[in-house]
């Protein structure tokens, strides 16, 4: 165990099993909440583009709160390989679970430069997590190749092809990346406002 | 402290003359990643109908017949939209909509080798698997907590829906009229109410010696036995025959 200067900045990787039980208690709730709105996604394909960046926002509400409640080292890692884990689990490609851990050391990396405690960072924290939910698309775009040379494709002729080629670009991943980082801000402002309106002052927080 | 959505799970499971014939948690969690690392890959496509035939083989060995017959319907469907449909009308949108279903084929042939996982396994065998499989005490122990408390809050989650529709508010309209709004609505009492759950159950976690450094012994301890090596060898064969064709 590290000691510093006092327990309040104590900075170690050892978790109790307290801390342990509260990682597992919000990743139960992080991923209920992404489900519960990506419920009203299956409606149909356009309903998706108002779900998926409404359940962005929606998680960094538990998200925020479990950062007043943990200050550990380790904490954002544990919860993603655990999230992470799960979805791989339930059937999400694997690059999706490695997109998860390296969005969530970039996370980690942030908190520990505010020493776990500035909330300002928080918010930057969770905008950089949620930019795992590209990790889902990304066989879209990888795995192109393996579409177009498909018979039925080569009969669509090259005209087609390449307009469906640009809109599969590396570019439009990059796009589709930067919105889940700028929905993640505005989950994490949002998480903020409503960690001082309810949960302060129910004594949650 | 029953949990209702795994209710059905748990009432297989502790069937003790079924046990014999039932994989390993640890097997089923392997299926899954080997179907889902190979079919995701690019130049997976191939390996999509044998990742179906397995999904089917799994459901049909856990007597789900429903899932057994809409997998390979549903498989076909969404097949049928990604490379039928671009044919017949050759627009970019719907070129974008037959690119997504080409991906959600993917996903369909490892969701029902994922089902099997997720419908057959109780909380408590996969954290005893993972256990078993070595995974580090801070991942198990909180992912123990996690698979135990999904359930709960999924319960809450709904009545928090029900009690927002009682009083007209959510829903697909609210959602697009205000929809900071109905978040708020709907996360806030449901982080307030799941948090009281969770005082409760983590004290009572904690006595029985959740997160203690002494590694807690299973009334099941997962085994390998004869229903893992023939799922080894139906593997085998399914990948054979794919490399072969």
């Amino acid at each position: 165990m590290t000691t510093t200067t006092s327990t309040e900045r104590r900075l170690d990787v050892r978790m109790s099993p307290k801390d342990l039980i509260n990682i597992g208690i919000f990743a139960a709730l992080y991923l209920v909440v992404l489900y519960a709105i990506n419920m009203i996604g299956f409606a149909s394909p356009v309903a998706v583009l108002v779900s998926l960046p409404a359940s962005i926002v929606a998680c960094g509400i538990p998200f925020m709160l479990f950062l007043t409640r943990v200050h550990h080292a380790g904490v954002v890692t544990i919860f993603a390989v655990i999230t992470g884990g799960l979805l791989l689990l339930g059937g999400h490609p694997p690059i999706s679970f490695a997109v998860t851990i390296v969005c969530a050391l970039v996370a980690e990396a942030i908190l520990w430069s505010g020493r776990y405690r500035s909330r300002r960072l928080s918010v930057l924290a969770y905008a950089a997590y949620s930019a795992w939910y590209v990790g889902p698309m990304l066989p879209i775009f990888y795995a192109r190749h393996d579409y177009f040379s498909s018979p039925s494709m080569q009969n669509m002729g090259a005209d087609y092809t390449r307009q469906m080629e640009d809109l599969l670009s590396p570019a439009v991943v990059a796009a589709f990346d930067v919105s889940t980082i700028f929905f993640g801000l505005l989950g994490g402002l949002l998480g903020l406002r409503l960690l001082r309106k309810h949960f302060e002052k129910a004594g949650l927080a | 402290m029953t949990s209702a959505p795994l209710a059905l799970a748990e009432r297989t499971a502790g069937r003790p003359a079924g046990r014999a014939r039932r994989l390993d948690p640890r097997t089923k969690a392997i299926l899954v990643l080997a179907s889902s690392l190979v079919v995701m890959a690019p130049g997976g496509t191939p390996f999509i109908p044998a990742a179906i035939v397995l999904g089917v083989l799994l459901a049909l060995s856990e007597g789900a017949w429903a899932r057994a017959v809409l997998l390979p319907l549903t498989s076909a469907a969404v097949a049928a939209a990604a490379y039928l449909l671009p044919m017949a009308l050759p627009y970019p949108v719907i070129g974008f909509v037959a690119a997504f279903a080409a991906y959600l084929l993917r996903f369909a042939a490892v969701g029902g080798v994922a089902l099997h996982l997720l419908r057959t396994t109780t909380p408590t065998e996969l954290t005893a698997a993972l256990r078993a499989a070595r995974i580090p005490r801070a991942i198990t122990t909180s992912a123990a907590v996690m698979l135990r408390f999904l359930p709960t809050i999924a319960t809450e989650a709904r009545a928090v829906r029900d009690a927002m529709r009682l009083r007209g508010v959510g829903g697909w309209a609210g959602m697009l009229r205000h929809p900071v709004l109905s978040i708020e609505r709907f996360t806030v009492p449901l982080i307030a109410s799941s948090l009281r759950v969770a005082e409760d159950l983590s004290a009572a976690a904690l006595l029985r010696g959740l997160g203690s450094a002494t590694r807690p012994t299973a009334m099941h301890p997962p085994r390998l036995g004869v229903a893992d090596l023939a799922a080894v060898g139906l593997v085998a064969a399914l990948v054979t025959a794919t490399v072969l064709w």
